[in-house]
């Protein structure tokens, strides 16, 4: 097994400003020193706990949250921050809530 | 007629959504048939062929909007063409049946009823319509009505 490059645990260890946008509310939920290996579907609970937001069963339907980023809605929760933005020093996730009626 | 603040408000609102990143895919205009309206021609992110003009209006701004997909050729609002498919939409009856829109609360008067259900006001009524809509059309659109 090769050792970890000063450069790979400098990846490893980075820090991200996580912005989500939840479309209903102006002000952004910002965490500024965000893990890159903080997960979508951690980064959603975050976000879901900040705007006061609960999935699930509700009268006559059922309400879920959906994030895009760059406008494209990822269904993979398990994919990291750094992996969605390899370069970048923030990301900036939008939560759209969806409501199915039963 | 709007409240002055109401139409405050939306003006504000009208101006800040030109500001957003997304509105560089919209051609955004005022409504000027009504104090709170405004029409948004935008496109699915992997159909950027397929335009679409919405009519958005408001009575009240606190309130759930009216949403009408228009003809490009005779801005006629009764055109299953006009409307694309996607969560919620329902071309042949011609409206966008969810809790954000007035059309949707008509037919569903018992969402006013449910508290976790009931229209809630945004802050920003204008820009919380432009990009819900705009969410699914880019990740929820299937085709043409």
């Amino acid at each position: 097994m090769s050792a970890i490059t000063p450069g790979e645990k400098l990846a490893i260890n980075a820090d991200l400003v996580l912005r989500v946008r939840y479309a209903p509310v102006k002000q952004p939920f910002v965490q500024p020193q965000t893990p890159v290996s903080t997960t979508l579907a951690a980064a959603k609970a975050l976000a879901l706990t900040h705007f006061g937001l609960t999935e699930g069963a509700v009268d006559g339907g059922t309400k879920t949250y959906e994030v895009s980023v760059d406008e494209i809605v990822q269904t993979n929760l398990s994919l990291t921050l750094g992996e969605l933005a390899p370069h970048g020093k923030q990301i900036e996730l939008l939560l759209i809530e969806q409501f199915q009626q039963g | 007629m709007a409240a002055e603040y109401d139409l405050a408000m939306f003006q504000r609102d009208f101006a800040e959504a030109l500001e957003l990143p997304a509105a560089s895919r919209w051609i955004l205009e005022r409504d000027e048939s009504v104090p709170l309206g405004a029409f948004c021609t935008m496109h699915p992110r992997r159909a950027p062929q397929e335009i679409y003009k919405v009519r958005l209006r408001w009575t009240d701004y606190g309130t759930p909007f009216s949403i009408k997909y228009l003809s490009l050729e005779n801005g006629s609002e009764c055109d299953p063409h006009a409307w694309p498919n996607m969560d919620g939409t329902r071309p042949s009856s011609f409206f966008l049946c969810a809790p954000f829109s007035k059309e949707g609360n008509d037919h569903h008067p018992e969402w006013d009823r449910s508290a976790c259900v009931r229209y809630k006001t945004p802050d920003q009524p204008l820009i919380f319509a432009l990009l819900q809509l705009q969410f699914l059309l880019d990740n929820k659109y299937v085709g043409r009505g």
